[in-house]
């Protein structure tokens, strides 16, 4: 008996001992002081070019505007670029859960803002398109927005919440990813798959039918960077002053372009990044 | 400390039972169809007359050795595009399970058949019965009984193995609970209490098989092991 | 609409070694999976056949808990949940790793349990009456005779196994099926790559799935 109570007193103790000061440790240490500790920078990726795309050969995230990012950050911070494959739907978990340190492409809504942070500067502006089947008639939204309309998205990205808002009576298939999506358009699943304007335009030439449409409204939504919610703002506002940096030299627009021409892309066959650009073309 | 939070799960227990019973309905129709598709594969794989013998052998190895997720995203993506059909989630998911569920139904109903003694057989002929007589009234109803606790068996297996149309986007409680947690952010809360829906459904179905083999088998008519 | 698909195994074909990378990563998982499922089953099928009843207890309710949830769930609650109780990661590997492995020895455990109960119990009883502890009688009497009877259905599970390592690409774990979804999704092929990938799983497990039938009619005339 007394042997029993000592046990379990023993193992109360250690375990009191080691909880408060593991829990403390993460709510003290910033996260840009624990990156430079840990010699690392954490990036939230997932196959989704332009954004993020792997090259099959290697297995290396080698390309992407945010993997350029991700690697211009990690050199400017003096650590190593550390890729870590999530989901658009399991992103925000992600950071909560501690395993990334930051997740580019992460459009602001309200719901993710109650979870995770984000910097005030926007990262990029991109344009919501559809690859439709040829003979689906599309010009606007609200051509979109009936029941006999099929639309593949991936599941809770912005556009998949754009869509739940706007296009709510059209039938949604959701997708674990884009690529998902993408084959479930090709599969003749979904009269159109909703995405942006890169893949769906690499799409549209491999596939050779259907056409790219930027519905009416025109929604240029502006992308963010999505952050673990700390106390301490360092991260947040370290990672704001180099987006808006990139941003304005024009940084940002030109890794887009570069991935565009890797992939065998025209770069003026794709609405830039910049707001400002936009009217131009 | 993870400061366990139940209370977002409850809110979506409406997304997690349309899970569910989507679930069951595709277990349910897989079953519908592969039983009997199972029976066709099997009596064609044991004719003597090659011509049957061979395709159906040939359907049953190919889906019993390649794994279920292949044939899926196969049904899936490719599929559709081959033969220019559009297909729901529902309809793929049940025609890939259908088929893949044949292919073990049909070696158990194999089994079973073969199982009844030969005397059987012959005393059935020596009475002047056709051999598809002998089959409908004497070797297929005593197999059948045999066969009772392999099929609940692989109908188990069948509900645990439709779990994977959850990444083909059908709408089946294992995909809800991905929508649940990724609204939420929960998914320790969210993943276990579906780890748990699922435990208790298998476990009382398993529980029912098991009660029935040991009827079976007190009756003499189980196939003991 | 209606024109005949026209097959194109060329951008397959040019990229065997990004399936091969995806083959090296299936084989290391089922390796990994059937040891731990396999070593792991056996001490819980021992738990399972043991008569004192704090060990039969704890094995019977790992038995019945992991056989009656879907293996998937199993890796996505390792994967998603786990990390958030514990202070460290749990990587795609590890996680297809635990739920594929105590999935196994679940099925294995039974398997183990079934086999040891079908030897006689006399010979346990001679053993035992000639000196040996009981160890050592299932050890040297028991365990290599039970061995040969639990065999086809041992080599059944391991084939399962191997089926069962494309769910680790519901993780991102790169294994075949993996690369076929990331081969597929930049070539846009999706036919040509799942009937290869398709083809060579059936081309890795048709022979084993032959073996282990000429396995079972060896056995059973052995037997017999």
């Amino acid at each position: 008996m007394t042997a029993q109570f000592h046990r379990r007193s023993v193992l109360a103790l250690a375990a009191a001992a080691i909880a408060p000061a593991a829990w403390s440790q993460a709510a003290s240490d910033s996260t840009l002081a624990q990156i430079k500790q840990r010699g690392t920078l954490r990036v939230g990726v997932t196959q989704a070019p332009p954004w993020y795309s792997k090259d099959p050969k290697s297995g290396d995230w080698a390309s992407g505007v945010g993997v350029s990012l991700g690697k211009a950050m990690a050199a400017d911070l003096g650590v190593k670029f550390d890729p870590v494959e999530v989901t658009w739907g399991t992103a925000i978990a992600a950071l909560q859960g501690n395993k990334i340190d930051m997740m580019s492409m992460m459009d602001a809504t309200p719901e993710r803002a109650a979870a995770v942070d984000f910097p005030k500067n926007a990262l990029l502006y991109y344009s919501l398109a559809v690859l439709a089947r040829d003979d689906l008639p599309v010009k606007a939204w609200a051509d979109l927005d009936k029941p006999s309309v099929r639309i593949a998205v991936p599941q809770a990205s912005s556009m998949d919440k754009f869509l739940t808002e706007n296009v709510a009576k059209a039938q949604i298939s959701r997708f674990p990813g884009n690529a998902e999506a993408i084959a479930a358009f090709q599969a003749g699943r979904a009269d159109a798959v909703c995405l942006f304007h890169p893949p769906l335009l690499a799409a549209r030439q491999k596939l050779g039918a259907g056409k790219i449409i930027v519905p009416t409204p025109a929604q240029s939504q502006a992308s963010s960077v999505a952050v673990r919610k700390e106390t301490d703002k360092s991260w947040v506002e370290w990672v704001d002053k180099e987006i808006g940096k990139f941003y304005a030299n024009g940084q940002t627009q030109k890794w887009y372009e570069e991935f565009l021409v890797g992939f065998g892309l025209d770069p003026k066959a794709s609405p830039p990044v910049m707001k400002e650009m936009l009217g131009k073309s | 400390m993870h400061v366990w939070n139940f209370a977002p799960v409850w809110a979506n227990a409406d997304l997690l039972a349309l899970g569910l019973l989507n679930t069951l309905k595709v277990t349910g129709a897989a079953l519908a169809f592969g039983v009997p598709l199972g029976l066709v594969l099997a009596l064609m794989r044991l004719s003597p007359r090659r011509l049957l013998a061979w395709p159906a052998g040939a359907v049953i190895e190919v889906f019993r050795t390649t794994p279920p997720l292949v044939q899926l995203f196969w049904f899936f993506f490719a599929l559709p595009i081959l033969i220019h059909v559009e297909m729901t989630p529902y309809v793929a998911a049940v025609l890939t399970f259908s088929i893949q569920s044949a292919a073990f139904f049909a070696e158990v109903f194999r089994g079973g058949i073969v199982s009844v003694e030969r005397g059987q057989w012959e005393a059935a002929r020596a009475l002047g019965m056709a051999p598809p007589q002998v089959m409908r009234r004497v070797v297929l109803p005593q197999a059948v009984k045999r066969m009772i606790p392999a099929f609940l068996e692989r109908a188990i297996e069948l509900m645990k193995t439709t779990t994977l149309v959850a990444i083909v986007s059908y709408a089946d409680l294992l995909f809800q609970t991905n929508e649940v947690a990724q609204k939420t952010f929960r998914p320790l809360e969210v993943f276990t209490v579906t780890a748990l829906i699922y435990f208790t459904v298998i476990f009382a179905a398993s529980q029912l098989v098991h009660g029935l083999e040991r009827r079976l088998a007190a009756s003499g008519e189980g196939m003991t092991r | 609409m209606n024109s005949l698909y026209r097959w194109n195994f060329a951008p397959v074909l040019d990229n065997l070694d990004v399936l091969w990378v995806g083959a090296i990563g299936t084989l290391r998982l089922f390796v990994i999976c059937l040891v731990l499922g396999f070593g792991f089953g056996l001490v819980v099928g021992l738990g399972r056949h043991a008569k004192a009843s704090w060990i039969h207890l704890p094995a019977t309710a790992f038995v019945e808990f992991f056989r009656n949830t879907p293996v998937l769930v199993q890796i996505l609650w390792f994967y998603y949940a786990l990390p958030i109780l514990l202070p460290f990661q749990i990587s795609p590997l590890v996680a297809a790793a635990l739920g594929i492995s105590l999935n196994s020895a679940a099925f294995s455990a039974e398997i183990y349990r079934g086999g040891i109960e079908s030897i006689d119990r006399g010979q346990a009883e001679a053993a035992r009456a000639l000196g040996m502890t009981a160890a050592q009688a299932m050890r040297r009497i028991v365990l290599p005779q039970a061995l040969r009877r639990m065999l086809p259905a041992l080599t059944n599970r391991g084939i399962e196994i191997f089926k069962m390592t494309t769910l680790a690409s519901a993780v991102a774990y790169v294994e075949l099926l993996q690369q076929g979804k990331l081969l597929a999704s930049l070539n846009f092929n999706p036919i040509e790559t799942y009937t290869v990938i398709a083809v060579v799983f059936f081309l890795c497990l048709f022979p084993l799935v032959q073996a282990t039938y000429a396995l079972e009619r060896r056995l059973g005339r052995a037997d017999a």
